[in-house]
């Protein structure tokens, strides 16, 4: 190590990918100093209190008075986002029939306004503690499929004026890496069955799957031999349930973990850590003796004082301060190699912060902040004939993974199914909405138990996550008017719904009430909509059965917390961000790892792909320092 | 009686308890639990003494004639019907009026048995959810 610097490498963030860089560099003797603006490893003792929080409010983590309106807010409030968002939200309901794309075979099922398609308010959020957004995750530990890695080349869709991007590399190029992933952060897997859509293993999973739930089991009955007919492509497709590979223990011990217990709580927070996080990771980082981590510490200026891009970063100044103290100071760390793994929104905000020349560092082909991606998520949710039992288990315990990929992305995107455990509690906010309703509608006594047992029992909801293509004016810039507690002007994020994945979305709700239509006899569907001046959710008329409800399909979109595509992977420098091995073009010394190097989205859940790039970086990082 | 006592006959009517199968059985509610739910709600509903006064006359009524004289009097009464329905919506979910859940509370609330849960974000055991819960009818 150079005696002027500080250490070998900086990295940005200790979430989940910063925290496995750490680990991973520090074990091999490599010094890493880590910036992260929560509350550090000693703090973490206290999740049960957080648990406590969790039981009287649904709010675990508490709100940092340092950087208010930035710490993990899962309310459904929007005044708890933390970044600029229009300031009125569109109503995402009302919808017309002229609001589908032209040419959608499932229009009648569209559920996004052209308001809402052009701009909506961003609805996935973050947190700011060590161990970041694992905290809160589901654990769903699906890999990308070998096509999301060549959309552009494989279906080359052209809709709405956008198109794909494939990435710099292939399925087969980043397979090992998926299974150090799976073995790293202990993920519970089949091995077999798992072989759709040309997956392929070299490895197994380090334990064994999650069992399924009873409430699964239903589903896998009720869609025996069934089959989804798309109209894109007129082909039909099997809707085959899937156990879901979870990083969460079917084995005592694994990773220090204990097994799952089944707390049904897994978002907003596993109160025993049988579900990986990376908090994990950031203990054993410390255990090598070779990484620092500065709490407190809000990286604010990627150094590069240079008019060159070619030259290298020089340092990473950053704010700090004292808990239960007024007083921030600056500093500056440096090292021979920076690591941005802040995530997609904080290193876009980051590098726009950081003048590099006539424009901002690592932005020769800016690109940075834009392609602001989520899986947009369709909710349709169902009273069923018998009983599922939710509100039990994991969250979700299995998808329907047989969507995920077919001819019809040249047109649509695709999506997946993610069966519900949690009963009505994402969309309704049940087991409390429900007794409150049946109460204001005059029943008591043995009668007001008996309809509350039997819908709560009956609950279930398919989440669909959905495919988008890269938009470049979905984007992250800096809010002109709104800075954080630090003076940091806040993220200012557009975002709405592309054609691509509204049809997406129409064809998830479609292949959601067929789904519900084997488990319900006499189905009648319902579509909401939610009033956003008044804030109560209503009834969309126009195509809602006569009849009691139950079918529900909420209209709009939900976030699915995924935050992608801000800083693009891509072999060509005018159109990416940074390179094949995360290395932002033209700096030799910055990389960034995390879901915003996503050239494009696919429908896996991030945080393994995350994983096992972050990997794949601490290696070539490490070998780049021994050179 | 006490007021207490009128407050925990009136939840037993209102939710009714005793709960027999096919619902989950319960016998009897929780007297310390009675006591936490009246402490909070009284202080912020002034009518709560008018609703257990009419509630005791009710009761002085033979049983046959409670339900009819508990919607009269009680759930047609613009002034007492949002305090007996803040008194059940505390024992489903432990919300009491404008004094939000506690967390020692999260657990002993009906919503978790009715619904033949556990309490979300608690513990309970690895592989339980691959069954239907015990006694359940299926």
């Amino acid at each position: 190590m150079s005696a002027q610097l500080d250490c070998d490498v900086v990295i940005v963030g200790a979430g989940v990918a910063g925290a496995l860089m750490a680990w991973n560099l520090g074990k091999a003797g490599v010094k890493v100093i880590v910036l992260d603006s929560g509350p550090g490893p000693l703090a973490l003792a206290d999740r049960q209190t957080y648990v406590a929080n969790y039981k009287s409010s649904g709010q675990p983590y508490p709100i940092n008075p340092q950087a208010p309106k930035e710490e993990d807010f899962l309310a459904t409030s929007s005044n708890y986002f933390d970044f600029e968002q229009p300031p009125k939200r569109p109503n995402q309901g009302k919808l017309v029939p002229g609001d589908a794309v032209p040419g959608d075979p499932f229009a009648a099922f569209n559920v996004i306004s052209q308001t809402i398609a052009k701009g909506d308010w961003f609805q996935s959020n973050y947190e700011r503690q060590s161990g970041g957004s694992t905290w809160h995750w589901l654990g769903t530990s699906l890999r990308l499929l070998p096509n999301d890695f060549r959309l552009a080349s494989t279906y080359a869709p052209s809709i709405g004026g956008l198109k794909a991007y494939d990435w710099p590399f292939s399925y087969a190029d980043i397979e090992p890496w998926y299974g150090l992933a799976e073995q790293t952060i202990g993920v519970s897997g089949p091995d077999t069955g798992e072989d759709y859509f040309g997956i392929t293993r070299s490895t197994n999973y380090p334990m064994p799957a999650i069992p399924q739930s009873y409430l699964d089991q239903q589903f896998v009955a009720a869609l025996a031999g069934q089959s989804f007919a798309d109209g894109w492509v007129n082909q039909s497709f099997p809707l085959c349930v899937f156990p879901t590979p979870q990083a969460r223990n079917s084995a005592p011990g694994y990773g220090g973990r204990p097994q799952c217990q089944g707390s049904t709580s897994c978002i907003p927070i596993c109160p025993i850590q049988a579900k990986y996080d990376a908090t994990q990771h950031v203990a054993l980082a410390q255990q090598t003796g070779n990484v620092q981590f500065r709490n407190y510490s809000v990286a604010v200026q990627v150094l590069a004082n240079t008019s060159d891009p070619a030259l290298p970063i020089t340092g990473i100044q950053y704010k700090t301060w004292q808990p239960d103290s007024p007083t921030v100071t600056t500093g500056t760390v440096t090292g021979k190699i920076y690591v941005l793994a802040a995530h997609a929104v904080e290193n876009a905000k980051l590098l726009l912060l950081s003048p590099c020349g006539t424009i901002t560092v690592a932005n020769q082909s800016d690109q940075v902040g834009r392609n602001l991606a989520d899986h947009p998520v369709s909710l349709v949710y169902g009273l069923t004939d018998q009983p599922v039992y939710g509100y039990r288990g994991p969250l979700s315990t299995s998808g329907v993974e047989s969507l995920r990929d077919g001819a019809f992305r040249k047109f649509r995107g695709a999506f997946r199914m993610e069966i519900g455990n949690d009963g009505w509690s994402w969309p309704t906010n049940d087991p409390y909405t429900t007794p409150q309703t049946l109460l204001s509608q005059g029943l008591y006594g043995r009668d007001l138990a008996t309809a509350v047992a039997n819908t709560l029992c009956r609950q279930t909801r398919i989440g669909c996550l959905a495919e988008q293509l890269p938009n470049p004016d979905f984007r992250v810039t800096l809010s002109a008017t709104m800075k954080d507690a630090l003076g940091i002007p806040q993220p200012a994020l557009t975002y709405g719904i592309d054609p691509y994945g509204q049809c997406s979305l129409s064809a998830a709700v479609a292949a959601s009430i067929q789904i519900f239509k084997r488990l319900i006899a006499k189905p009648v569907v319902q579509y909401n909509f939610t009033d956003w001046g008044t804030g109560n959710i209503a009834v969309d008329p126009w195509r809602t059965d006569s009849g009691t409800p139950n079918i529900f399909v909420r209209e709009g979109w939900a976030g699915a917390g995924h935050l992608m595509g801000t800083h693009r992977m891509g072999t060509d420098p005018a159109t990416s961000v940074v390179d094949g091995t995360q290395k932002a073009h033209g700096h030799p010394n910055l990389y960034m790892v995390g879901s915003g190097n996503w050239p494009s989205y696919a429908t896996g859940n991030p945080t393994l792909t995350i994983a096992a790039l972050a990997l794949w970086a601490a290696d070539t990082v490490r070998k780049r320092l021994s050179e | 009686m006490s007021d207490l006592n009128v407050f925990i006959d009136l939840s037993k009517f209102m939710l009714g308890i005793p709960f027999q199968p096919p619902l989950p059985p319960i016998s009897d509610l929780d007297a310390g639990l009675a006591q936490t739910y009246y402490s909070r709600l009284a202080p912020q509903n002034s009518q709560m003494p008018n609703l257990l006064t009419v509630w005791s006359q009710i009761t002085a009524q033979p049983p046959d004639q409670w339900a009819a004289l508990f919607k009269a009097q009680i759930q047609n009464n613009a002034a007492l019907c949002p305090v007996a329905q803040q008194i059940v919506i505390a024992w489903y979910t432990g919300a009491c009026g404008n004094v939000p859940r506690s967390a020692d509370l999260y657990e002993q609330t009906l919503v978790w048995v009715l619904a033949q849960a556990h309490p979300m974000g608690v513990p309970l055991a690895f592989g339980y959810w691959q069954y239907p819960p015990p006694g359940a009818n299926q």
